[in-house]
């Protein structure tokens, strides 16, 4: 089983607090990007054929960026040239502010089951101010539309500890996203990443940020009103309905194989970290002439991917099965993590039961204390022959 | 014969017919960055010792350390051949020698090994602190002083400024050397006077072996390597030797001459420098200091040796994982091996565990060993403020040491309190006379003494106590001086001083480790710059961690680190994974040098910030 990541990194506006790999492009750039990223489709199917793919995710960017008809042929060259099973998840990520019925409904023919839609907050000035080109309105219409053509399974995302947000004004955005039935929600704490317009704001102090109690406040009420209606908090920042988890996501925080397409792609098979070149050009460049453009790749080894499994694992709020674990490494946990995972537990940051080893309700707000004391080592830098 | 053998045997005649009279023997003193180790490097190049290219910059610094910092701590011998103007065949044995004042122990014992000194001056810079402190060190062990200006080409340069500064601490400045070591010029010189300057050792070649063991070092294949200037006799390959403090005996299975690496040799004459290997197990056999003889025709009398390096400042060594207190002490063990001026012994606190008090001779030497820690024993350590050793009165009449102030005795028990006090000799221009004497009153010194050289050189000297001089005065000094002012110390007994036990409480219990003795005047000014300053440096943690300073039973500061609310991760997703484990990484190598007392994470500096407190 393997998942697949498909990239698309155009957008129509950068947002304020965004350093995903993206650019403004022009209708030719976008063209030839796709020609290309139709080369390392038939490529890579053609090494993995017989490995079944368990989720298919187009992420960006905005893949909602490219018009109906790109749209329709990426998802038939996406769909003719893997083996899928037969309930596979397909989750494309949606801007609320360009996503129109015509491509609406290529999606929904097309067999896409899930919509990832930015929804980001549901105050304007809000949305505004965080640089988003879409409106509260472009929220409901888009909704609807999905509704409309029978897409049901639709996630929203959503800030928190954004300039100028209240605690009242994330009440409001929680209340008025359930209020949409979404089946999904992700919530997410505002990070200040270099080489984004806040950042900048940031570090000349321009930017008004919630105090740290105010942002504590939004965190804890997330996990105080959405349970409460029903969305389990199975991850960090994410919420579901029961049975309604991000399959695909999944697959990273179990620390599973997945791979990446497309211009600045990551992905993770036969132990090899690697990701795709950010540059768009030589990515276009390269697939042109049927060459891989992979930019950097790193053998993990049993260790690291031990320690890996064990940072992503516990994001998840069942933790890591005692199981699941031994069966995949050959030993227990206690064996690999014993004097770690003691202190934590005294800490009160895990806890343990015969099934599994989890964070406990401080361990989610301090989650880092916990992640970084798996990491045994640092990362040797192992650049390989491609 | 082979050609290699013969060379050899060559070598070894020539050594043979070797007249004591061609011998001289040298060392380099020197201020810090004067350039002495650029002139040993030029005179080893000068006499084929090494050749330019093959030269790794400063042959005599061979630790990575002493590279790097461009300081020396241990002291190496090389032997060189020069020929000089009057045709004959000299070899002039140098030794080189630590500038630091920390090391001024190790000086003197290379001092004693010789019969001359060139005494590097920077042409820009001139006389500072320890440029005197090492003169007078010269000529206490009677020796033939060579002047050199170095650094004549620099165009700050100005030699007869020096030589001015020279005749006033009394030397002959028509005697100095210019000289400049970056391109070579006047090494000629220097060569030249060492031979027409300095005498030629006189000992009896016929009288019984007197060897002084001036360094040693312990080889992981040979032992304990003995390094010695002979005074008298002769000692060959097979000897029995005999050492004078504890009449041990030992078979010599090698004796060697540096060249710079080492060459073995049959045997060393009076007059000679080399090293004696003599399957010594252990390094304490081979005591600086001491004489060798031989056991079947001794001496009756060792050589004047040294007072013995007494540590001055103490401090805690503890593991971070209680698991490695071994590895501590195999670690320490060794360092000492290399380093008699280390002293270690066990210390429990109960804060901290088990661990060691380890004695330096100063703070320079303490952070060199701390580094060599990181760099050659991959050990995490926690590393206690210095102390140094205090003596107590007790009421009941008995005089204790105290080196560690968590081991201070109750208040109530005490009847006074007496503190090392260090004469402090200050080398400053003159527009820093203010600053400097400010700054001695601010750190409790009395006023001596102020002798003006020249505009650009007056020398403070002021009675302080040491305790304040390990509490950052140096930076401080450096920092109210532009970086001019040399400093120089000698300890000159102790005093008594109105001290009280500084306390620090975290989380309401009390962290001796944490705790200092400080004058009462003081008490309460630092200990509420202490409590801030931990404030500062203790992360926020899962909790609030309250901060109290306390003298006796009384609170007289008190901080709350704020309790750590949210840190983690908001997204991880597929391409974030490196990325994001790199950033725990980062976390990680952040609590790594950390202690945990219960709850509470302390991380190394909380240790050291008594030091950088006003």
């Amino acid at each position: 089983m393997l998942g697949l990541y498909v990239h698309i990194p155009f957008c129509l506006s950068k947002c304020a607090y965004c350093d995903f790999h993206s650019i403004v492009a022009d209708e030719e750039l976008v063209g030839n990007y796709l020609d290309a990223l139709y080369n390392e489709i038939r490529i890579s199917a053609s090494i993995v054929q017989s490995q079944v793919i368990s989720t298919l995710y187009i992420g960006g960017g905005t893949p909602t960026r490219l018009n109906s008809r790109q749209l329709e042929a990426l998802i038939v060259q996406l769909k003719t040239n893997f083996n899928y099973a037969p309930d596979f998840e397909f989750t494309i990520e949606a801007n609320p502010g360009t996503l129109t019925e015509e491509k609406a409904a290529v999606l929904a023919s097309q067999g896409v089951n899930r919509i990832s839609l930015g929804a980001q907050a549901f105050q304007n000035c809000i949305l505004r101010k965080a640089g988003r080109t879409h409106t509260v309105e472009d929220v409901y219409r888009s909704v609807e539309l999905l509704k409309h053509f029978g897409i049901s399974n639709i996630n929203l995302d959503l800030i928190y500890g954004l300039p100028n947000q209240t605690l009242t004004d994330w009440i409001e955005s929680l209340k008025l996203a359930t209020a949409l039935k979404p089946r999904h929600l992700s919530c997410y704490s505002l990070t200040i990443e270099e080489n984004t317009l806040f950042y900048d704001l940031y570090k000349n102090k321009n930017l008004q940020l919630p105090t740290e109690e105010v942002e504590f406040a939004m965190f804890d009420s997330n996990r105080k009103i959405l349970p409460s209606i029903g969305y389990r908090h199975y991850e960090i920042s994410n919420f579901a309905l029961p049975g309604f988890e991000a399959k695909h996501n999944i697959i990273y925080w179990q620390n599973q194989a997945y791979l990446g397409l497309g211009s600045g792609a990551h992905g993770c098979f036969n132990q090899i970290r690697y990701y795709n070149s950010y540059d768009i050009n030589q990515y276009i460049h390269n697939w042109q002439k049927l060459t891989p453009a992979v930019a950097h790749c790193q053998y993990i080894d049993l260790d690291r991917t031990m320690d890996e499994t064990m940072m992503l694992g516990l994001r998840l709020l069942d933790g890591v099965k005692h199981a699941d674990f031994e069966q995949r490494f050959h030993h227990s946990l206690d064996e690999i993590y014993g004097k770690e995972i003691k202190k934590l537990i005294s800490r009160g940051l895990l806890e343990k039961n015969e099934k599994c080893l989890r964070l406990t309700k401080q361990g989610v707000s301090l989650g880092n204390l916990v992640f970084s004391a798996f990491i045994r080592g640092k990362s040797q830098e192992q650049t390989l022959d491609k | 014969m082979n050609s290699i053998l013969k060379l050899e045997f060559l070598k070894f005649k020539g050594l043979d017919i070797m007249k004591q009279q061609n011998i001289r023997n040298f060392c380099i003193i020197a201020h810090i960055d004067h350039g002495k180790s650029t002139i040993a490097d030029r005179i080893l190049e000068a006499t084929g010792a090494v050749t330019n290219r093959d030269a790794a910059e400063q042959m005599l610094d061979s630790m990575d350390l002493e590279r790097e910092r461009g300081i020396t701590i241990k002291l190496t011998a090389v032997r060189l051949t020069y020929v000089g103007k009057d045709g004959q065949e000299y070899v002039l044995n140098l030794i080189d020698t630590p500038g630091h004042v920390d090391f001024s122990y190790e000086v003197s014992r290379s001092l004693a090994a010789c019969e001359g000194a060139l005494l590097v001056i920077d042409a820009s810079q001139g006389i500072e602190a320890q440029t005197l402190a090492n003169l007078y060190l010269a000529l206490e062990h009677d020796l033939e002083i060579i002047p050199i200006i170095n650094k004549v080409d620099l165009p700050s340069a100005d030699p007869n400024r020096v030589k001015k500064e020279l005749e006033e601490i009394g030397i002959d400045s028509g005697e100095a050397i210019l000289v400049s070591a970056k391109t070579g010029f006047g090494i000629d010189n220097i060569l030249e006077a060492i031979v027409k300057r300095i005498p030629a050792p006189k000992g009896d070649l016929q009288a019984p072996l007197r060897a002084l063991i001036f360094d040693s070092h312990y080889d992981p294949y040979r032992g304990a390597v003995a390094y010695v200037r002979l005074v008298e006799g002769i000692v060959r390959i097979g000897d029995r030797i005999q050492m004078m403090s504890n009449k041990k005996t030992f078979e010599v299975t090698d004796l060697g001459v540096f060249k710079p690496s080492m060459l073995s040799v049959k045997e060393l004459k009076s007059g000679e420098v080399g090293c004696i290997i003599a399957s010594m197990k252990d390094v304490k056999d081979t005591r600086v200091g001491d004489t060798i003889t031989l056991s079947e025709y001794p001496a009756e009398q060792a050589l004047p040796g040294y007072h013995p390096a007494k540590p001055m400042v103490y401090c805690g060594l503890y593991p971070v994982d209680n698991e490695e207190y071994v590895n501590l002490r195999d670690a320490l063990e060794k360092l000492q091996l290399n380093d008699a001026a280390l002293t270690y012994e066990t210390e429990t606190s109960a804060a901290l565990g088990f661990g060691f008090r380890c004695g330096f001779l100063g703070l320079l030497h303490m952070e060199i060993i701390q580094e060599r820690f990181e760099r050659e024993f991959d050990l995490d350590i926690i590393i206690t403020a210095p102390s140094v050793v205090y003596s107590v009165k007790l009421t009941d009449g008995t005089l204790i040491k105290i080196d560690n102030p968590a081991n201070f005795p109750p208040v109530q028990t005490i009847e006074y309190i007496e503190e090392p006090f260090v004469l402090a000799k200050i080398m400053v221009p003159e527009q820093f006379i203010g600053p400097v004497m400010e700054l001695c009153q601010d750190k409790r010194g009395s006023f001596i003494n102020m002798e003006y050289i020249t505009p650009e050189r007056t020398r403070i000297e002021y009675k302080m106590p040491l305790g304040e001089i390990l509490m950052d005065f140096f930076d401080r000094l450096k920092s109210r001086t532009k970086g001019y002012a040399s400093l120089d110390y000698e300890v000159i007994g102790y005093q008594k001083s109105d001290l009280v036990k500084l306390e620090i409480l975290l989380n309401g219990n009390p962290v001796d480790a944490l705790s200092c003795i400080i004058h009462r005047d003081k008490a309460d000014s630092r200990g509420r710059s202490l409590a801030e300053k931990l404030k500062e440096v203790i992360p926020r943690q899962q909790f609030e961690v309250p901060i109290q300073a306390t003298i006796g039973q009384k609170i007289i500061a008190r901080e709350t680190v704020r309790a750590l609310r949210k840190d983690v991760i908001a997204k991880c997703y597929g391409g974030d994974i490196s990325r994001k484990r790199k950033l725990l990484e980062r976390q990680k190598e952040g609590k790594k040098r950390m202690k945990s007392f219960g709850n509470v994470d302390v991380p190394q500096e909380a240790f050291m910030a008594i030091l950088k407190v006003d």
